[in-house]
């Protein structure tokens, strides 16, 4: 079933990534801003590390104009090819659930 | 846990995964980078160090290249020993002779002990996580049911001669396994010591260079002792 293999914090880890690079507390801190709650380092980093994997972002220690230097995440041509399907993946699950919705009203 | 022990288990735990000395320095900074934006403890924000090394190396437990690679270096290590011993006690003809038993005693014996040892290898790190209670009366049992397998099988089986071994083939395994061994050891020493990326190194303090075979020795004294502590009480 799609809606159960779309991972939604990946998804929105990749669509966060698509826009700018980020370091790993910065994308927490995103993903909390955008209401997807508390993400543990537990839970962000064995998932970036699968999307390094699958190629669809790379990493590099970056200097900081905060603090000390962070490891900065970015997406590759492969990464946002993945980001444009999910969004279209999204749009059908969206109009799916939207259509139930009306039914059910 | 503390801070450091918390990252010295999980660098036990990832060097038991095969992770090599350059990765693991460049994960802890990573974490210790995290860890500084967030203020949160490593216990909060991670969890359980196995299970995050479960997660970032995608399986539990040694791979198994290097389980094999034990098994090959206990193999190298038992035929230079008895190389040596052999070349010790030579005929006056400089010939060691290969008898059935003999044969079928160091075979027992080497393939006996590569076993034993892979399986404490994996057992090993099992028990310093927490996953399997200790055993230690079985392991020391299994020991010795090789130890004397071996020595019966010497003892009970035919001395019918099969071949001989002159001292120059016994010099060349003796040479040839202490060279692996050799050579071994300072692959995994070099694979072991951690390095931190120079970009990252201001959240490398006290890992570079430090040789995760201290931390392993350390750590492991530590969660052996914890887990073997009941273990007479138990059993």
């Amino acid at each position: 079933m799609l809606i159960g293999k779309w991972k939604p914090i990946e998804s929105a880890v990749l669509g966060l990534l698509a826009q700018r690079p980020a370091y790993g507390y910065e994308i927490a801190r995103l993903l909390r801003a955008g209401g997807f709650g508390e993400v543990t380092g537990g839970t962000l980093y064995p998932l970036l590390r699968r999307l390094e994997d699958a190629s669809f972002v790379t990493s590099s220690w970056r200097d900081s104009d905060d603090g000390p230097p962070r490891k900065y995440y970015e997406v590759t041509s492969a990464g946002r090819e993945e980001t444009a399907r999910r969004k279209a993946q999204w749009e059908h699950i969206r109009r799916a659930v939207d259509d139930v919705f009306e039914v059910t009203s | 846990m503390t801070h450091s022990d918390w990252i010295d288990r999980l660098v036990v735990a990832l060097r038991h995964r095969g992770v090599d000395g350059e990765r693991v320095g460049e994960l802890v900074a990573e974490i210790e980078a995290y860890l500084r934006d967030s203020g949160s403890t490593p216990d909060s924000e991670f969890g359980d160090p196995a299970d995050l090394a479960d997660q970032l190396v995608g399986r539990a437990g040694p791979e198994p290249k290097s389980q094999l690679r034990l098994g090959v270096f206990v193999v190298a290590s038992s035929i230079a020993w008895l190389s040596i011993f052999g070349l010790l006690g030579a005929g006056e003809d400089g010939r060691v002779e290969v008898t059935v038993g003999l044969l079928v005693a160091v075979t027992l014996w080497t393939l006996g002990m590569a076993v034993f040892f892979v399986w404490i290898m994996r057992s090993g790190g099992r028990v310093w996580e927490g996953r399997e209670r200790p055993r230690p009366r079985i392991q020391i049992g299994v020991f010795w049911v090789v130890l004397v397998a071996s020595v019966v099988a010497f003892v009970v089986l035919p001395q019918t001669e099969l071949f001989d071994l002159s001292n120059t083939v016994l010099w060349a395994l003796a040479g040839i396994s202490i060279s692996h061994v050799i050579a071994e050891s300072i692959r995994q020493a070099r694979q072991a010591r951690l390095s931190v990326p120079p970009a990252a190194s201001p959240h490398g303090e006290g890992l570079i260079g430090r040789w995760t075979g201290i931390a392993r020795l350390r750590t492991g004294w530590r969660l052996g002792r914890e887990a073997y502590r009941d273990v007479d009480r138990t059993e």
